[in-house]
């Protein structure tokens, strides 16, 4: 016990050694300001990072099922890489209620589509899934929503295989 | 604009005053003047960015503690970079030679320690942090603070018993 009460002593002064002191920096605040301004930087870049991270793993599953915003006329969207547009002839627009389609085999959808919305843009979206190939399970905009009759329709249609 | 005015000065006041003690705990804590430089200039930038929270409480704990588990996530995530050789068995006549050989002699031991044993010893024997702060900086019990430091004092009892029977004292400090 009294040993250790000596060595203790010992490591405290050896602790104390002058030779552990550094010298102090002359710019100390400007070097600390600019390691500072670093951190903040770096912390604003991982937040812009991570933020940007949790966008694309919300937007992309909503694009890829058909439930993203609707796009402008005449634009296929990013995300939908197996989409095909029909572009419209002429550019006089009218409002219209949108026909529901879902349950319905493609082809017959897209000939109701067409017949109201007589200068729509069709997307399909074709997405690996358990329903049906080739019957459309989501539409945008939604049955009963006002269109545009050159507007922009998305329809999701499971793909075989 | 008085607040951050007086804000900015405090924070100045403050590394001004206590970064020679921080520099010297950081060479303490790390072996290595670099590392123990960049250290201090770390953890007095996060101190800045926070200063009004900082100031509110105690300053000089704070950034002890970002030091020290800034230094230990360090040590964790690339290891000990600086690997100093094994305990010299030397002795010297000349006092201020033996000093300086005595003080090596520990910087080269310390090394040999785990970090986080070190950083108990740092903090219970230079800076005089009692055990219950030291196992929350930690994060970890007092007992285990308790035994860390008994370990690490096991482990310096030769070098520090050679030393102690060579000088024949125990508790005096250099001016």
């Amino acid at each position: 016990m009294l040993d250790d009460d000596i060595y203790e002593g010992r490591l405290r002064e050896l602790l104390r050694d002058p030779g552990w002191s550094l010298s102090p920096w002359p710019d100390a605040q400007a070097r600390i300001r600019r390691s500072a301004r670093r951190q903040r930087v770096a912390v604003t870049g991982l937040a812009t990072c991570t933020g940007a991270a949790a966008a694309a793993a919300i937007a992309l599953p909503l694009a890829l099922s058909g439930g993203g915003s609707q796009a402008a006329p005449g634009t296929v969207p990013a995300a939908a890489g197996h989409g095909t547009a029909t572009p419209s002839a002429q550019r006089h627009t009218t409002s219209v209620l949108m026909p529901d389609v879902t349950g319905l085999d493609l082809k017959k959808a897209e000939l109701v589509i067409l017949s109201v919305t007589t200068h729509g843009h069709i997307t399909i979206l074709h997405i690996k899934a358990t329903q049906t190939a080739g019957v459309v399970v989501h539409q945008v905009p939604a049955p009963g929503a006002t269109v545009a009759s050159d507007g922009q329709v998305t329809l999701t249609v499971p793909s075989s295989g | 604009m008085a607040e951050p005015e007086a804000g900015r000065k405090s924070f100045e006041e403050f590394a001004a005053g206590s970064l020679p003690a921080l520099l010297r705990f950081g060479h303490v804590l790390t072996g290595s003047p670099q590392e123990a430089e960049d250290l201090v200039q770390e953890a007095l930038a996060k101190s800045l960015r926070r200063w009004r929270k900082v100031r509110a409480d105690d300053p000089v704990a704070y950034v002890r503690r970002v030091m020290v588990n800034t230094h230990l996530t360090r040590w964790r995530r690339w290891g000990s970079r600086v690997r100093l050789g094994d305990v010299p068995e030397a002795a010297a006549d000349d006092t201020l030679l033996a000093r300086s050989q005595d003080w090596d002699t520990l910087r080269r031991a310390l090394a040999q320690l785990p970090p986080r044993q070190r950083a108990v010893l740092v903090l219970r024997y230079l800076e005089d942090v009692p055990d219950e702060a030291i196992a929350a900086i930690l994060g970890c019990r007092p007992v285990t603070v308790r035994s860390q430091a008994s370990r690490g004092l096991t482990a310096l009892r030769p070098l520090l018993a050679a030393q102690t029977a060579r000088t024949g004292t125990g508790g005096n400090t250099h001016a």
